[in-house]
């Protein structure tokens, strides 16, 4: 069953192809040609044209320009600004409650399984509505290994096809957490983080294992070609030899001994183990870990167990107190993805140095921001990044938190978070500056068709 | 005492004017000192904005206002680029007073009077200032169907209304399980029962002299119960903790009931929000209430800031911030506006108001200079 869902989301990943989504009816479907246009236009947060186009076809961003002209018959959108569709990299709209609380999943456990279209409709599109295009999602959120994330769109879907955007963004581990209102002592919270470290360490060896393998059947393979085509060339000697010893035996009645190569011992296979080859991969730095953290202790614990493993990509979520190792964090690029809610007296224990200042001094500190809403939220997200530019935050920097720098710590670069061509089209049209409360979302498109427009009012059911 | 050295040369360009005599460490006027502050734009409390508006003040309070208003001789200005408006107010908060502000074992007591339990130097009250809150209410917290009186009172200093509500709680959330009533037919026949012969605070509030604070509990039913209860015994006041303001803004108008807007949750739907809007539409007078210190200060702000998103004009979430609490907790001739004679409960804005990434950049409570931005990013020192 597995093995069926991967390929079906296989072909989802490409690009998105929901001609049979309702919601595109009467809007430009695939195939068609849209021209966005605006007075400015965001190709990136802090590189703005003016009196520019966006050409799509097929939802995909083929022409960004001052000087684009929108062909005949093409559905043209006007605004006075477009940027790129925000991205929450820390949410959990799009799968089930059931699959964000489990607390029992494990590295192999994949959150496209717990994919469904029909949780959060209204949620997602009041997501969309406040220009959200695309969410983070992850199993387990609070497990201590939430397993493989995955990259959804918030657009409308019918399948699971139709709003998997990424199936495999990120591997997930979470440290010191409380769980029903305990905090796990700081031995046990250690002691977490070593495993964590150690985890990576046999997922590092156990890819080596399998390189070492991969090596070892190819001169294996060679091996036994060049001694077969020795044996070809030689045949009728070698079989002549092979039947003078064979009758030699038989007259002697000594029992004929084949001649062993040293060729015919295949090297041994690995033992196949699901967790560790996920954490091969991200020990590889084919996958980033995101691992949500939050004190002081299990950060530096977790920066200097993990230094060794220079290919590894950290992606640390929460981090309420990594100002602490804001240098470390900056010098070894590794983003933190800060959840900028307010936050009362009643917070859990690791929150318990929750600040809203937490973000720009991160920033200021040379440390890579991203902006998650940590839950549901995700609509909301967009006001809160507002509070985090409200509590030092650079405008510019709280856009890119939410469009390319969640792209290129998820590896979208090419696809999402930003206006250029060869771009997956999930585009906002605002009246004014982003991340304004007075600013409205005029048009959303994702993948090209327009989701919500003035007359849409935000609801597309 | 702070001196204005200090601020953010960004966002703050002073200019001493003239020069006056003393120590340059005074700048922030104590006992008969006077400052002027000129601002890009200056929120009067009433919905306008004076552009480039000055407001000059003295011995706490504000002596002139406007946009040529003179600067007596001898008065520092301070050059201000960014907006000017009065301290926030609250409406349903319980810094400073946690632990204090709620009996387990009374269901009624009127006699309480939250202002006694008001701890001013309290860290959660001193959070306040920081998001540019200057005054709020003290309330009981849900759990009686009379908590007690909830007083004004100004962040970090006094009370300047003791007697403003009397608290009560139509709906569940005055019941708690160990002790009577236990039901809400029992609270509520309770409650008719102190309004049928009325004596003390509930005669005060039947004959309009004590307003109440009317938490309607969140289903539509209980709230209706509550709107309906006041329209019955004649109760003036606002009701609080409700959800379903969108829906019953009519009603809630006919009884002639303010309202506070609960905190609205990043993590909730937009019902409270969308009902902001539905109020300001059926002309009913509205606030916010923060829940400090169970919610962060920036709560507030945000909760407007999330009204205005869902259509809320900018100009009536800011009077709801400022002069619409005032008014509705009855100290609209004290705070919530920069007007002449009123306390000079100021917060100098790196923005709008109402755009949550506007920064505070200094607060003054009656003329006092009590909070002011970090001017580079080493913090710790709060």
């Amino acid at each position: 069953m597995a093995g069926a869902t991967s390929g079906l989301l296989a072909a989802s990943a490409a690009n998105s192809n929901p001609g049979s989504d309702p919601a595109d009816q009467g809007n430009a479907t695939q195939g068609d040609l849209v021209a966005v246009r605006a007075h400015k236009l965001y190709v990136r947060p802090g590189t703005v044209l003016e009196d520019a186009t966006v050409l799509i076809r097929d939802g995909v961003i083929i022409q960004v320009g001052t000087d684009v002209q929108a062909p005949e018959g093409a559905r043209l959108v006007e605004g006075d600004v477009v940027c790129a569709g925000f991205m929450d990299p820390w949410g959990s709209l799009g799968i089930t409650s059931g699959g964000t609380a489990d607390s029992s999943t494990n590295v192999a456990t994949r959150t496209v399984d717990v994919v469904d279209p029909y949780v959060h409709p209204w949620y997602r599109n009041q997501a969309l509505a406040a220009g959200v295009t695309a969410v983070r999602v992850q199993a387990g959120m609070a497990s201590a290994r939430g397993g493989v994330g995955a990259m959804l769109s918030t657009a409308p879907a019918v399948d699971r096809a139709g709003m998997v955007i990424l199936e495999d963004s990120n591997v997930a581990a979470a440290l010191g957490i409380s769980q029903g209102g305990r905090t796990p002592d700081v031995f046990s919270r250690i002691t977490a983080v070593d495993k964590l470290v150690k985890d990576i360490g046999s997922g590092r060896d156990y890819g080596i294992a399998w390189t070492e393998y991969a090596h070892a059947m190819t001169e294996w393979r060679a091996a036994i070609e060049k001694k077969e085509a020795e044996l070809e060339k030689e045949f009728k000697k070698a079989k002549k030899s092979r039947d003078k010893e064979i009758a030699e035996a038989k007259e002697k009645d000594k029992e004929f001994k084949e001649e062993k190569y040293k060729e015919d011992k295949q090297p041994k296979k690995p033992k196949v183990h699901a967790e560790n080859a996920v954490m091969a991969r991200v020990a590889s730095g084919e996958l980033p870990l995101v691992v949500t953290v939050h004190r002081a202790a299990e950060l530096r614990a977790l920066l200097s167990g993990t230094a060794k493993y220079k290919r590894l990509r950290l992606v640390i979520a929460g981090g309420t107190e990594a100002m602490a190792v804001a240098d470390q964090l900056a010098e070894r690029g590794i983003p933190v993805i800060v959840q900028p809610t307010p936050m009362g007296a009643s917070r859990p224990d690791e929150y318990s140095e929750h600040d809203l200042a937490l973000a720009g001094r991160l920033s200021e500190a040379g440390v890579r921001v991203l902006l998650g809403s940590s839950g549901g939220g995700s609509a909301n997200l967009p006001l809160l990044a507002s509070l985090a530019v409200g509590h030092g935050l650079d405008r510019d920097k709280a856009l890119a938190a939410l469009t390319s720098e969640v792209a290129r710590t998820f590896d979208l670069s090419g696809e999402l978070g930003t206006v250029r061509p060869g771009r997956r089209a999930d585009l906002l049209v605002l009246d004014g500056e982003p991340l304004l409360p007075t600013t409205s979302v005029r048009y959303v498109l994702s993948s090209g068709r327009v989701l919500v427009s003035p007359d849409s009012t935000g609801s597309q059911d | 005492m702070q001196t204005h050295r200090k601020m953010n040369t960004n966002a703050f360009l002073l200019a001493a004017l003239a020069l006056v005599a003393g120590p340059p460490a005074n700048a922030s006027p104590g006992e008969g000192d006077a400052l002027a502050i000129r601002a890009e734009k200056l929120h009067v409390g009433d919905g306008t904005i004076i552009e480039n508006g000055i407001v000059v003040f003295e011995n706490g309070k504000i002596t002139e206002v406007g946009k040529g208003a003179p600067v007596p001789k001898g008065v520092v200005l301070i050059e201000h680029a960014g907006h000017l408006s009065a301290g926030l107010i609250a409406l349903r908060e319980q810094a400073g007073a946690v632990g204090e502000s709620n009996d387990g074992t009374r269901a009624v007591m009127p006699e309480a009077q939250l202002g006694y339990a008001y701890n001013p130097r309290h860290s959660q009250v001193q959070e306040l200032l920081r998001e540019g809150i200057t005054s709020f209410v003290i309330a009981p917290r849900p759990g009686s169907l009379v908590g007690g009186r909830c007083s004004v009172v100004k962040v970090g200093t006094e009370v300047i209304r003791a007697n403003a509500f009397l608290s009560i709680c139509t709906g569940s959330n005055g019941l708690t399980s160990n002790r009577f009533p236990t039901s809400l037919q029992g609270s509520q026949a309770e409650l008719e029962r102190r309004f049928a012969w009325p004596k003390g605070e509930f005669l005060a509030a039947v004959k309009g002299d004590l307003a109440v604070m009317l938490d309607g509990g969140v289903t539509r039913a209980e709230t209706q119960h509550a709107i309906a209860f006041a329209r019955r015994h004649g109760l003036k006041g606002m009701l609080v903790g409700s959800t379903r303001l969108g829906e019953l803004a009519p009603k809630i108008r006919a009884a002639g009931l303010g309202v506070a807007i609960s905190n609205f949750s990043p993590n909730t739907g937009r019902r409270v929000v969308e009902g902001a809007v539905a109020l300001s539409k059926a002309d009913v007078p509205f606030g916010f209430a923060l829940g400090a210190p169970y919610n962060h200060p920036a709560n507030l702000r945000l909760t407007a800031a999330a009204c205005i998103r869902a259509g809320l004009k900018p100009g009536v979430a800011m009077k709801a911030l400022t002069s619409t609490a005032a008014t509705l907790a009855g100290v609209g001739d004290q705070v919530g506006s920069v007007q002449v004679g009123l306390a000079a409960d100021l917060v100098l804005w790196s923005g709008d108001p109402t755009d949550p990434g506007s920064q505070v950049m200094a607060v003054y409570v009656d003329g006092d200079e009590v909070f002011q931005a970090e001017d580079d990013d080493e913090n710790g020192d709060d």
